[in-house]
């Protein structure tokens, strides 16, 4: 699942619209496509207001490590032409200093940039992207996900030519739907990264039914996974390992005949 | 290959670090106060970034030379390594760096000089002792050589040193600038191997096995000293004889009599890599072998699969070489746990 976090109505619009991002009932600013793998939720100006909208996201999804989270929204820079789109490769927050290096482990044909996140909006045009949002959703969501499932990508709104006194809601609609194919490609690539996490965490579906009427202890509870996940690994194709133990009543008597089974299994890489 | 650099805002003028620029000259270059930023933060995903590391240019200011571990060790009195890199550019599913680091990030340190004083330090501190030195423990010595130059750097300073020993180890066929050379009498290339059918399944992006091979046959014909480790050594069902296979590859191709030393150990992790491991590659054979912990923080194959596996190779290779060119290797906990500690910022 990916989460993105917009600052504004203008930039969020035309991913409501592309990507069918429909609002959730009983959560204001939040929108959710049909399949459930992309939301998107809007957060007001600034880094506090960034990093709330986190919070509020990751709680309403009960986000664990594997969702992906983008901060997309509209930035500034000296000389980059209006539209530009960038990933980010460092931000820093210009009022304590702090900064974060996302890992960009996916191929994108965006540049990556340095941004620094302002807390005034500033007329100083810089080397670097500007914006007053990205450092607040970083401090949060690097909280909740791994690093290289948290990115931001940030569109030209204003430079030193075209200043930020002719940004309209119109132009950032524009500029966003413009970069359309490019938001799509970065979104596309941070699913498949979440969904691998997904996974490779995911106990599996037979982990969900052998405890399903059975009691396990937490100890007892780690060892069914570890045993799953041995078992999964010697025998990928095997799916009808929940049904072959429906008959046995205890945890302990599961246990001990998947350890058995594991013991007698021979060892090869190349299956 | 490489599309993002760090590089520590101190050594951005390094003239070693502006070279190693120079060779990337589409990546995206970003400064940073310390590398710890980026290598030591919590949370990152090494299977992740496995996918596609960025290289970070940085300076070390300690430890340049450490003691190395005992299992390591070929005949020296006192033994250390040096790591000028951290992390490898290849993707061995058993390698222990992916358990102790949180990145997977190439970590280049350019301040060689630093390096060089240290080794010098240590071969005067040794006296009439035999030093030896070892580099390949936290990187492939001789993988990334061409961008970090490695072998021309570093290799000047031992002939300094006659009387103490390099062992480069490796699983690399970048030897160009090692045949450019002199051989020196006091430098041993050492390459690992595991039988083709393993490396084929665990030893992701490595050269195979018939290729190191190549390269191996060409730096002895050179004149390098050549050393083998079979370390570690991997369980599957027949190995005895892929090991066998493997052995007669191999010395069909080796020239025993110019041959340093050969080395042997099973496969083994702290307790704590291990977890890390198998929860970064859930889907991994290698995970779901027999394995125990051995009572001393580590985990190693079961002592039966264990014993019986080094004991038939240590007799197959014995059929090949004097038992002094042999050297078993002897896990021990006690230094794993300190280089963790010396890695941790």
């Amino acid at each position: 699942m990916l989460h993105i976090i917009c600052a504004l109505k203008p930039e969020s619009r035309p991913l409501q619209e592309h990507f069918e991002l429909r609002p959730l009932p009983g959560a204001a600013s939040i929108y959710q496509n049909p399949e459930a793998r992309l939301t998107l939720t809007l957060s007001g100006i600034g880094k506090s207001a960034a990093a709330a909208a986190v919070a509020r996201t990751r709680d309403h999804f009960r986000a664990g490590r594997s969702h992906a989270w983008l901060n997309l929204g509209i930035a500034g820079h000296a000389s980059l032409p209006l539209g530009q789109a960038a990933v980010i490769n460092k931000v820093t927050d210009a009022a304590s200093g702090k900064t974060w290096y996302p890992s960009l482990v996916f191929t994108t044909t965006l540049p990556a940039r340095d941004l620094l996140t302002l807390d005034q909006p500033d007329n100083d045009y810089r080397e670097e992207l500007f914006d007053m949002e990205c450092a607040g959703f970083f401090q949060a969501a690097n909280e909740c996900a791994t690093l290289e499932l948290v990115q931001a990508l940030k569109i030209i709104s204003d430079n030193a030519d075209q200043s930020m006194d002719r940004i309209n809601p119109d132009l950032v609609s524009r500029l966003v739907t413009q970069n359309l194919p490019v938001i799509e490609e970065v979104i596309e690539q941070l699913l498949a990264l979440s969904e691998l996490q997904q996974r490779l965490n995911d106990p599996g579906p037979d982990y969900h039914v052998i405890i399903r009427h059975r009691h396990f202890t937490v100890s007892q509870g780690h060892k069914l996974q570890s045993s799953l996940r041995k078992w999964r690994a010697l025998y990928p194709g095997d799916t009808g390992l929940a049904d072959r133990l429906a008959g046995m009543k205890t945890a302990a008597d599961i246990l001990r005949l998947l350890q058995d089974e594991l013991a007698k299994t021979p060892i090869r890489f190349n299956k | 290959m490489i599309d993002q650099i760090y590089i520590e805002d101190a050594v951005i003028e390094h003239p070693r670090a502006r070279a190693i620029l120079q060779k990337f000259p589409h990546a995206t270059v970003t400064q940073c106060a310390r590398y710890g930023e980026i290598f030591n933060r919590r949370a990152q995903n090494f299977r992740l970034q496995k996918i596609k590391p960025a290289l970070i240019l940085a300076e070390k200011f300690t430890n340049h030379v450490l003691p190395s571990p005992p299992e390591y060790a070929i005949g020296g009195e006192q033994n250390y390594y040096f790591s000028h890199m951290l992390n490898c550019i290849y993707d061995c599913r058993y390698c222990f760096l992916q358990g102790m680091y949180q990145s997977a990030h190439y970590v280049v340190f350019v301040n060689y000089e630093d390096f060089f004083d240290a080794i010098s330090d240590k071969v005067r501190a040794a006296g009439d002792a035999s030093v030896h030195f070892f580099s390949g423990y936290d990187c492939d010595s001789l993988a990334l050589d061409p961008v970090t130059g490695f072998v021309e750097e570093f290799l000047p300073v031992f002939r300094g040193h006659p009387g103490a020993l390099l062992e480069l180890r490796t699983k690399s066929t970048q030897i160009r600038s090692l045949l450019a050379q002199e051989p020196m009498p006091n430098c041993i290339i050492a390459y690992s191997f595991t039988p083709a059918e393993i490396a084929h399944a665990i030893e992701h992006k490595t050269p195979a096995v018939s290729k190191r091979l190549q390269a191996l046959q060409r730096l002895q014909a050179h004149g390098w000293q050549i050393g083998l480790r079979f370390d570690p050594l991997i369980y599957q069902e027949g190995v005895k004889e892929q090991y066998k296979t493997l052995f007669e590859q191999v010395f069909r191709r080796v020239d025993t009599e110019l041959l340093h030393s050969v080395s042997l150990g099973s496969f083994r992790l702290p307790k704590s890599y291990y977890q890390k491991l198998s929860r970064l590659y859930p889907e991994e054979v290698l995970f779901a072998s027999p394995l125990e912990e051995t009572g001393d923080g580590m985990v190693s194959y079961r002592e039966n699969i264990r014993d019986d596996l080094l004991s038939f190779c240590r007799d197959a290779l014995l059929c090949y070489i004097p038992e002094h060119k042999f050297f078993p290797c002897e896990p021990s906990p006690p230094f794993q746990r300190k280089q963790e500690r010396q890695h941790a910022l």
